[in-house]
């Protein structure tokens, strides 16, 4: 399998208070699955985001990848394992603001070892004509775009993404969605979204709800709909 | 009310910038307060010292003693003897001033003298070279040049203190190495001069005036030029009294030798008149001898001839009887006129013993003339010569000299000015800097609530509410910081300061001032600057509408630097050095800021070290670069020498001391001159206040000699001042050999001054300005410290969300660091860079104002200075981004995740 979890537990101490955010989930994805993890704010899915980015350890339970066990990784392994496996997409795009939008995508691909090429995967999204711009003179979704464009641009295993739409209208966050959409499908690039957003569970070959920090639902999509049939 | 609690919540959360802004502010107050104080203190110190002692405001020297009646005029506090005199103790010469004990001194250890043998000396501050029970034996060598003390063993018994003497450095003399090593107190009666050569007045209206005021200066200046006025009165006086006097006795003296005169050429014709009387009687007499003696011959030559008749005539019957009668009556006669011859005879022989006895009292007589010539032309000698003396009796002088004039005072006077001055350029920049950080630290923490201040507003909040928010952070953490600050200026600082000024002066008890107005000028200062500060940064905020104070957008814009738009280089260089290039100018304010910053730092550091590395050099500079002899030896008749000799004395220029040095272009051999020196030249070294072409009046010490020098050029000199004069200008016999080389001593010079003892009377200075130069470069390095950590937080602060993206993406920490730390290390090198080049100019305006009126100090700085200031700060960035370090591993990842930043 190529990224396992299973019973995974996350919980927090806030003073004297024991916070249980992840109370327990198992579930495997699929190489090149579009995946949706799907509930409402305080569910536990940024926890989980945080746990399958290598940001934050587990305090259960084993997360692998392609059958490393990152759950017992120490820091510098996480810190690799970041470098190397995983693109990241912020809500807020995270853009460097004082790099121009190719500059952000090269300070990317220059920590990897085998990155793609800046200019080629900036074409992808479209922006070929932008890259010489700074961040600030770009629309939202171009921004993301732009965002997009570094993750990828790393060649990461695994494409996560946190709410990518969260901060843009409802226009462009389809073109966000549609974007990612055509990564995964062309690129073969397993991408998992984070989002509350309902509507958007009909795009996903995997569909994972949580809620109150375990899996109520889980489900595959044998046929999932392009984003542009999808409406909310 | 919970508003406010909300404020100082927040202070207790960003506790870390709460106290950089209180250390910034307790630094600048330190500084401030420190500097200030110490002189007031000094100053107040010394000022209560001098009331309580109550120190001369005018002493008067006279060339003649002061007399019965200018003293009952004066009415001076005290009057007494004073000289200079040479003695030696343990083996060793020094210079004494010898003071009667007439003059008041306080006892401070030891005890007061019992015997006449007994003396007090002043003790000095350090150099104790005589100490309790040792012995002094002064020499003939004196300053006045006659017999001046019935005895010269004394035996040191108590050690002095006396407000004339409160600098270690006493002053100079007339006589050795015209260094004065100690004064010592002599009872009165053991001097031969009988009235008091000095006199010291207290002005009673100018002690309501500290002793340090300009007030006090101008007011004893016009009380000194009355005094001076009066002064010639009173010498014209003692003058005229001394040679009415001398007049007077003189007159008794040639009356008496007058009399005299007639009554022995009496008594003498006399006794020539006696021994002629005595002589013709007795020529009389033997007169009447002769005769008798003649008559008794013919009477005894008849005799003998009748008697021889009657022998003739024939003897009968008849006539026998008769001439036997004849007979016999004949020889009757006959034996009684030889008994007559007898008596005459002896007559005769006694009259010539007589006369022998006229002749030995003729001898005596004759003597006793002579004797009497001689005894009148000496007489009359020495009464004309002191009739010349009186003739030429100098005119009496009187010296006026104030307690401007008085070295204590004007050393320390100088010393606590020093200080003053350095507390007034030190303090600007420091304090500049300090109001920089705190600034960047206000505004970057506005800037972080920008979101609050949206909300607050959105509640409802007045503009002043949220204006009180910061105003009571800033002003709490600045009254925190300056209120510690001012208590350490104002006790720790002057208690440093001063444990190295008791090493130049006695002080009494030290008065520590809380000086108020410098508490206020300080805290007033600051928390103007600050509260300012704030509502600047402040007011841009609350200006902007609420909507935008709350929307996520963001208004920095990136652009491209200068250096990427000309294109040279640029694609070239590394993808990392770039960004550090890029993000370096990316905020024009933070970089002024900075560079402002780590640049003041570096100003203050480079001044330190280089007025440090000026005062160290600045007799090397003199006695190996300017002067290249080592001794300079004054002799009564110049011995035979192929060393450079001149003609020297102290002289007065306006109210400068300098060295006269008249000789010939054999000086260039000894003396370094900015431009080659002859004849015809009157070259005066910098310190000396007058331009070329300018007359100058220059007079000798004791004020006999005044030369007027038209001033032909200007030479660099370090220690001192000098006036070259071309042997062509003033003709000199040179008396005075200047030695190259450190030979030991010739005895035969009367006196000898060595380099190495005028590098020694500089010293003290040099210690003394060296100690406030540590302080300064102290406090220097914590403001660096605390600069550079303030603008490396900022500099973090401002990027977390951005650091903590990296960290997402995979950065590795070093990567990370290089990423944020290259630009703090750019910009402090920016600073450094414009620290130096600015910190020379500080530097040379501080050390015009420390080298006062004998030293000139080199401005150039050595590169190594440069060298050391650019590490030590560059030592200080390193070491805080190392420090820091902890600081960006602890940014929590999920930062990038938040919605704003």
């Amino acid at each position: 399998m190529f990224l396992r979890v299973s019973n995974v537990k996350k919980n927090y101490q806030l003073g004297e208070i024991k916070v249980e955010a992840i109370k327990g989930m198992t579930f495997d994805i699929k190489e090149g699955d579009f995946v949706v993890i799907l509930g409402s704010s305080g569910a536990g899915k940024t926890t989980l985001l945080n746990l399958l980015g290598g940001m934050d350890t587990v305090s259960e339970g084993t997360i692998t990848l392609n059958n490393n066990n990152i759950s017992a990784y120490t820091n510098k392994q996480l810190n690799d394992y970041r470098r190397n496996d995983i693109g990241f997409v912020f809500q807020f795009y995270n853009l460097i603001q004082n790099l121009t939008v190719l500059e952000n995508v090269e300070m990317a691909t220059q920590i990897v070892d085998e990155p793609l090429d800046a200019q080629e995967t900036l074409k992808m999204v479209g922006l070929e004509n932008r890259i010489t711009h700074f961040p600030s003179q770009l629309s939202g979704g171009e921004q993301q775009r732009v965002a997009i464009a570094r993750a990828i641009a790393k060649n990461p295993k695994l494409l996560l993404c946190d709410e990518p739409t969260g901060a843009l209208d409802y226009q462009t966050g389809k073109k966000i969605l549609a974007l990612l959409q055509k990564i995964c499908q062309e690129n073969n690039k397993t991408v998992i979204i984070i989002t509350h957003n309902a509507a958007l569970s009909a795009i996903g070959n995997q569909v994972i709800k949580v809620q109150d920090g375990i899996i109520s639902e889980m489900y595959y999509n044998e046929n999932p709909l392009p984003i542009d049939e999808v409406e909310w | 009310m919970k508003f406010y609690k909300s404020v100082f919540q927040t202070i207790i959360q960003t506790k870390s910038r709460f106290l950089s802004i209180v250390t910034i502010c307790m630094l600048g107050a330190i500084v401030l307060t420190g500097l200030l104080i110490t002189s007031i203190d000094m100053q107040k110190t010394m000022h209560h010292y001098y009331q309580q002692q109550n120190f001369y405001d005018i002493q008067m020297i006279s060339t003649y003693s002061f007399d019965e009646e200018t003293l009952n005029d004066i009415k001076p506090n005290t009057s007494f003897i004073q000289f200079e005199n040479v003695g030696i103790s343990n083996n060793k010469t020094y210079n004494f001033r010898v003071v009667s004990d007439e003059n008041q001194y306080t006892l401070l250890s030891g005890r007061l003298p019992q015997n006449e043998s007994e003396i007090v000396i002043l003790k000095k501050t350090k150099n104790h070279t005589i100490k309790i029970g040792d012995t002094i034996e002064l020499t003939e060598k004196n300053s006045i040049n006659k017999k001046t003390l019935n005895t010269t063993t004394f035996k040191v018994v108590g050690e002095v203190s006396e407000p004339s003497y409160i600098a270690n450095l006493l002053g100079g003399t007339s006589l050795g190495n015209g260094v004065l090593d100690h004064v010592i107190y002599v009872s009165k009666n053991q001097i031969t001069i009988k009235n008091p050569t000095h006199v010291h007045v207290s002005i009673p209206e100018l002690k309501q005036h500290n002793t340090f005021t300009t007030t006090y200066e101008v007011k004893l200046k016009a009380i000194t030029n009355a005094f001076e006025e009066k002064a010639i009165k009173y010498a014209q006086d003692i003058e005229n009294r001394v040679k009415t006097k001398a007049i007077e006795q003189l007159n008794v003296e040639k009356a008496q030798f007058e009399k005299e005169k007639t009554e022995k050429s009496k008594a003498l014709l006399q006794a020539k008149q006696k021994i002629t009387n005595n002589e013709n009687e007795i020529y009389k007499k033997l007169n009447n001898l002769n005769k008798q003696a003649t008559q008794v011959k013919t009477h005894l030559e008849q005799i003998q001839k009748t008697l021889n008749q009657l022998a003739t005539i024939k003897v009968d019957e008849m006539n026998s009887t008769q001439i036997a009668l004849q007979k016999t009556q004949l020889i009757q006669k006959e034996e009684m006129l030889q008994s007559q011859q007898t008596q005459i005879q002896q007559a005769i022989n006694q009259l010539d013993i007589a006369k022998q006895n006229i002749a030995k009292a003729k001898q005596t007589l004759l003597n006793n003339t002579k004797q009497y010539e001689a005894k009148i032309a000496e007489a009359s000698k020495k009464i004309a010569s002191a009739e010349e003396e009186i003739k030429a009796l100098k005119p009496a002088k009187i010296y006026v000299e104030n307690r401007l004039k008085n070295v204590g005072y004007h050393t320390f006077k100088s010393e606590s000015n020093n200080i003053k001055s350095l507390a007034t350029i030190f303090p600007l920049i420091f304090f500049f800097v300090c109001v920089l950080v705190t600034m960047m630290t206000m505004r970057r923490m506005i800037e972080e609530e920008k979101r609050l201040i949206g909300t607050l507003k959105s509640l409802g909040y007045k503009n002043i509410t949220i204006w009180t928010r910061y105003i009571i952070y800033g002003v709490t953490a600045c009254l925190i910081g300056t209120t510690i600050g001012v208590v350490i200026g104002m006790y720790f600082i002057p208690m440093l300061l001063f444990k190295t000024y008791e090493l130049l002066f006695r002080f009494p008890k030290i008065y520590y001032v809380f000086d108020f107005k410098t508490a206020l000028l300080t805290l007033i200062c600051l928390v103007v600057c600050v509260a300012t500060t704030i509502t600047v940064s402040l007011y841009k905020m609350l200006k902007m509408n609420t909507a935008t104070l709350l929307s996520n957008i963001n208004t920095t814009t990136g652009r491209k630097i200068m250096l990427e738009k000309t294109g040279l280089m640029w694609n070239k260089l590394k993808f990392l050095t770039k960004i550090t290039l890029r993000n370096t100018f990316f905020s024009k304010f933070r970089l002024i800021m900075t560079v402002i910053g780590i640049g003041g730092c570096t100003m203050l550091l480079l001044t330190g070290l280089g007025l440090s590395h000026a005062v160290k050099t600045v007799s090397n500079k003199q006695y190996s670069k300017i002067h290249l002899f080592q001794q300079q030896a004054t002799y009564k008749t110049l011995p035979i020498t192929n060393e450079v000799t001149i003609y020297n004395e102290i002289v007065e220029v306006d109210d400068q001391y300098a060295q006269l040095f008249v000789g010939d272009e054999r000086l260039n051999e000894i003396i370094n001159f900015d431009q080659t020196f002859n004849k015809d030249d009157v070259i005066i070294t910098n310190k000396i206040k007058a331009n070329i072409g300018q007359t100058i009046k220059v007079s000798s010490v004791d004020k006999q000699n005044t030369y007027y020098l038209k001033v032909t050029g200007k030479t660099t000199n370090h220690i001192g001042n000098f006036i070259y004069v071309g042997s062509n200008v003033l003709q000199k016999e040179h008396k005075t050999v200047l030695i190259k080389n450190n030979t030991s001593p010739d005895n035969e010079a009367e006196t000898t001054i060595f380099a190495q003892d005028n590098i020694t009377r500089v010293q003290a200075m040099i210690d003394s300005i060296d100690v406030v130069i540590i302080v300064i470069v102290i406090l220097s390095l914590l403001l660096v410290f605390v600069v550079t950590y303030n603008i490396t937080v900022i500099s973090i602060s401002e990027r977390i969300k951005e650091l903590a993206t990296l960290k997402v993406l995979g950065f590795y920490p070093k990567e990370i660091y290089r990423y944020i730390f290259n630009e703090v290390l750019l910009l402090s090198f920016l600073g450094i860079l414009f620290g130096l080049i600015f910190g020379e100019q500080m530097f040379s305006v501080v050390l015009k104002t420390v080298e006062g009126a004998n030293i000139t100090f080199d401005k150039s700085l050595p590169l190594s200075i440069y060298l050391i200031t650019f590490l030590i700060v560059i030592m200080f960035t390193l070491l805080i981004t190392i420090i820091l370090r902890r600081q960006i591993k602890k940014i929590n990842m999920l930062e990038a995740l938040k919605s704003y930043d």
